[in-house]
Order: structure tokens, then sequence, then C-alpha cells
């Protein structure tokens, strides 16, 4: 096993009376990326703050780089490049000119500071606007140049915070490529997402967090076999043939739900086919069949149960 | 991608960085402008409103009035650095400075060099109209000189107070008017626009210990052949407040909720 670099031990943080992390433990080894995903207000936001130095956790002891986030603030700030969720730059400079102070904020000297900010921009495909001012920049390119900037010195810890919010396509991907280059350089990086998809693609590990605590650890594949994988949905607007269905898939399938016009199960392999069949030997026409991957909500249901018992139920019956 | 690596930034370098980056900031929102213009309507207004009774009660406004809205500047000055700041702290910015290495004091002393060079040019257009009404220096060079010292020093120790609030708040708007009432209260509950006699008994104490009064009293004094006791209450507020208010700041910026 090699270095961990963020050591996160039991860590607690309120707000008020409102527990926002309740009991986080994770580490972060050298060149591996592990994200945290959940839903807004789950705790992530909170975590990476401690993780910073920008909040101190109420209890639970939290390490980056082997130094306490509370007792050595100082040298874990000296060990760390973040990208906060919301792009913090200076809208008063252009692209380059904010590359450059924080270059020279990080100890660059003035000609270090410049090359690396050109080197920057082209690596992030910024050439076009790297002149223009940040106030003129669009949502994307703000976090493109957010990114950029964390980025001006190499440091051993990676920390993001959402960081593909808000950006298109192929600036994502972009993104997703640079983290894996830092990665296989021996940077640990913890990430935030509310995407499936990205974690997907880039942790190796993934925590689910909800209400401050973790629900499930592992790899994404595990997690998605613990999520039981497909689901398939049949929609049927004639709610006389939909009944008809109804009885037929039942039959054949354990755990089915309606919800308005859709009837709902869990896909194994041959689930599609024998849906098919069932419905066409019932003479009845589906207006739509589909097999689909759980959403992130049922994901989060499943896992965590819900006040939504009727959703809750509908991705139970993926297991 | 190439490795850069870096040595850690001497705090002075930082904020020279900084200071020249609130420079410019200053500079593009013509911010010294903006800081003048309320005073100097004020001066206007009050300079013909007033003039001919003061006149009847022995004192020479054109003489009385300026130290007062010098100070009135310069209050106006230190709030502008809570909304810039306020900006900053806003805009991701503070927050990305307090996860880079970054000494605690860096920040709000870029802030209040930068907040002291605004102070200075707009104590100067005041002055500057002062004199076209009538104001003097009768004491020489050297107590002028120590007049605008102490209004910029002044300016700079509101300042930090105001930073150090502009750093914890989320809303530049808000946290601005929210100093408004504050800065009219200190402003008039003082011997800036009137004599301390002036006022009804219960609340001449007040006025007395007033810091404002004890800033427009020493600046009067340096402007004139004021005596030396009159400055002295000025020096004192400034250090109390300035290490009160500079802690405040630095406290605000390295402060983990």
């Amino acid at each position: 096993m090699s270095q961990q670099l963020i050591q996160v031990s039991d860590l607690r943080r309120s707000f008020g009376a409102t527990a926002a992390v309740d009991g986080v433990s994770f580490e972060v080894a050298a060149g591996e990326v592990v994200g945290l995903l959940g839903p807004n207000g789950a705790g992530k936001t909170t975590t990476i703050h401690c993780l910073t130095t920008l909040l101190k956790p109420d209890s639970g002891t939290a390490r980056v780089a082997g130094f306490d986030v509370v007792a050595q603030g100082a040298e874990v700030r000296r060990s760390i490049a973040v990208t906060g969720q919301f792009a913090a730059l200076d809208e008063l400079l252009t692209g380059r000119e904010n590359l450059v102070l924080f270059g020279r904020l990080l100890g660059l000297g003035r000609q270090a500071a410049a090359a690396r900010a050109d080197e920057l921009v082209d690596r992030f495909d910024l050439g076009e606007v790297a002149g223009k001012a940040v106030r003129t920049y669009s949502g994307g390119l703000r976090r493109r140049l957010d990114l950029a900037a964390s980025l001006v010195v190499d440091r051993p810890v990676l920390i993001l915070d959402e960081p593909t919010t808000g950006l298109d396509p192929r600036s994502r991907r972009a993104l997703w490529e640079v983290v894996r280059e830092l990665r296989d350089g021996g940077t640990a990086v913890l990430l935030t997402t509310q995407y499936l998809e990205e974690a997907d693609q880039l942790a190796g590990r993934v925590l689910l967090i909800d209400h401050g605590r973790v629900a499930a650890e592992g790899t994404p594949d595990e997690l998605k076999r613990q999520l039981g994988g497909a689901v398939c949905e049949v929609r049927i607007e004639d709610p006389r043939a939909r009944a008809v269905a109804a009885s037929q898939l039942r039959a054949a399938f354990e755990g089915l739900t309606e919800d308005e016009d859709v009837l709902r199960l869990a896909a194994g392999s041959g689930t599609l086919t024998e849906v098919v069949r069932r419905l066409e030997s019932a003479g009845v026409e589906a207006d739509d069949v589909t097999v689909r991957r759980p959403t992130l909500d049922e994901v989060f249901l499943s896992l965590t149960g819900s006040d939504d018992t009727e959703k809750a139920d509908a991705a139970g019956a993926g297991r | 991608m190439s490795t850069a690596t870096a040595v850690p930034a001497s705090g002075l370098r930082q904020f020279a960085v900084l200071a020249a980056r609130n420079l410019r900031q200053a500079r593009a929102g013509r911010s010294v402008g903006l800081t003048v213009v309320f005073p100097l309507t004020f001066f206007a207004g009050f300079m013909v409103v007033f003039q001919r009774l003061m006149s009847d009660y022995g004192i020479a406004y054109e003489q009385f009035l300026p130290p007062a809205i010098v100070v009135q500047t310069t209050a106006l000055v230190a709030m502008s650095a809570c909304y810039l700041i306020a900006g900053d702290a806003r805009s991701g910015l503070i927050s990305r400075y307090r996860t880079l290495p970054m000494s605690a004091v860096v920040v709000p002393a870029a802030r209040l060099v930068v907040d002291a060079a605004r102070a200075a040019v707009a104590v100067a257009v005041i002055l500057v109209a002062a004199v076209l009404v009538g104001f003097r220096f009768t004491a020489g060079a050297a107590r002028a000189a120590g007049f605008v010292l102490l209004a910029v020093g002044f300016a700079v120790v509101l300042a930090a107070g105001c930073a150090a609030l502009g750093l914890g708040a989320r809303d530049p708007e808000q946290v601005y008017s929210a100093l408004t009432l504050p800065y009219l209260v200190l402003t008039t509950v003082s011997t800036a626009f009137v004599p301390v006699d002036a006022f009804p008994g219960w609340l001449q104490p007040v006025v007395e210990v007033s810091p404002f009064s004890a800033q427009v009293d020493a600046l009067r004094a340096l402007s004139t052949e004021g005596a030396d006791e009159r400055v002295w209450p000025a020096l004192v507020w400034l250090l109390v407040l300035g290490l009160l208010f500079g802690a405040a700041a630095a406290r605000s910026f390295r402060r983990s909720r």
C-alpha cells in the first residue's frame, strides 16, 4: 500500500443543531483518485472545507500529507491545491494575469510565473480568452481557469469540489484527462461530485455521502452491483392495457412497481426479451419499453432509505 | 505537465503582489472619486447654510469645518475598504487565499496600504477645496504634514476595523449599508460640525469621549497653533484602535469557523 496522503477519521462538524459531517472516515493514497458522491447538503463540501483548513472540525481528526489540519494548518496549506465549488478568481484581471498572480503568491519568480501561466493557458485551451478580463468569461471558462489556477504549482494533494459542475462535455473530458495525468504522476486526488458518471470515470474508489455519513463505499463497479444494476420500465398509457400487462409481468417477475403510467422492475440478463414476449402474448402494445441504469436519485434512495417511500420502493425493486 | 516547484513565497512579496492588484482595483473602480463626492457636496452645503450663522457666534466656519469634512472623508474611505474586501470574499477569492500558504496579515495589510493611498488622495482633494474657500494652515509645514498623516492614520485604523467586518461578510452592499448608521451617529455626535457646548448637557460627555471628536479636535489643533494637549487624545485613540482593529482583521482572515 502506498503512502496515505489524506487520512480522515471520525470527522464531525455541526452548524447549530445540524450535523453537516457526522462521523466520516476515509483515506486517499498517493496516485489514487477518491470520489465523494452525494446530493447537495450531504456534507461533501463541509468535509472539503475541514481538509483545506477553511473550517475547524468539532471532533475527529484529519491529516493531509501527514499534517493535522487543526494544529498544522500552515503545513497543510503548503501541501494542497484546491479548486472550490465557485470559481475563485479576480474578476478585474485577465485570465492570464490571474494565473501569474497566483503563481507569484505561491512563490514563483516573475519569469517563472509568466512561463507557467503560458503553459497552463495552452494546457487548458484558454489561448483565445487569456487576454480578456475574467468578468467577461462564461461559467465553463471560469471553471477551467479556476482549475488551472489551482495547478500553478505542484502539490502532493489535489482537492476538487464539484470541479465539472457547469462545464460542457468537452471541457469536462479535458479536466478528467488532467486529473488522470496528475494521478498517474502520484498526486492524491479527492473530488466531490453529484455525477455518478464522473465518479465512474475518474475515481478508483467512491464514497457515497448522505446526511453527513458514509452510506456506502467501494469501487464504482462494486457499488453498481450493490445497487442491483439496471431498471426495466414499461410505459403504457391505456389503463386497461396497463392492468393486463401488470398482471402478466407479475407472474414472471418479483417486485414490480407502478408509477403513474410506468411499470418498473429490476432488469437482469434476458429481462427485456422476456418482458417483450409476455406483452406480445398478452396482446398488449406498450408505448415504450426501456432498460436503463439506476439514476443517482435511485442509488441514494435505495442505499439510504428516504422520506419518499414510493420512489424508495421503485429503487428498492432494483435489487 | 512540467513541474513548477515553488519555494514558499515570502510574505513581503505576497504583500507587494496583492497591493499592486488592490491599487489597480482602486483605480479601475474610481474609488477616490466616489469617496470625495459626498463630502464635497456636504462641505459646500454646510458652508452655504451655516457660515453666516456661525460667524455670528464668532466661529470662522471656513476654518472650523474642513477638519470635520476630512474626518468624514476618511471614514468613507474606510467604509469602502469594507465594501471592496467583502466583494473579494463574495467572489471566493478570499477563500482561495485562505487555502494558500499565506500569513494572516498579508491580505489585510495589502488592503490597508492601498486604503492609505486612497485616503491621502481624498484628503488632498478636500484640502484643495477647503483652501479655495479660505481654509489655511496657520502653524507651518510640519504641523500641516502632521495633519495629513493623522488623517491618513485614522483612515487606515478605521479601514482595519471595516476590513475585519468585510472579511466575514457575505454581501458587500449589506455590510456597507449596515455601517452607514454608526458612521452617521459617530460623525454627528462629535465636535465635527458644532462645538461641544452646542449639545444638550446629557450628551456632552458622550461627545467629549468620542474618538471622532478627538480626531477632529486634533486636526483643528494641527491646522492652527492649537495646544499639543488637543492632539494627544487622537494619537492614543489611534494606537488603541489600531492594535484592536489590526488584530481583528488578521483574526478575521485566519478564522477557523
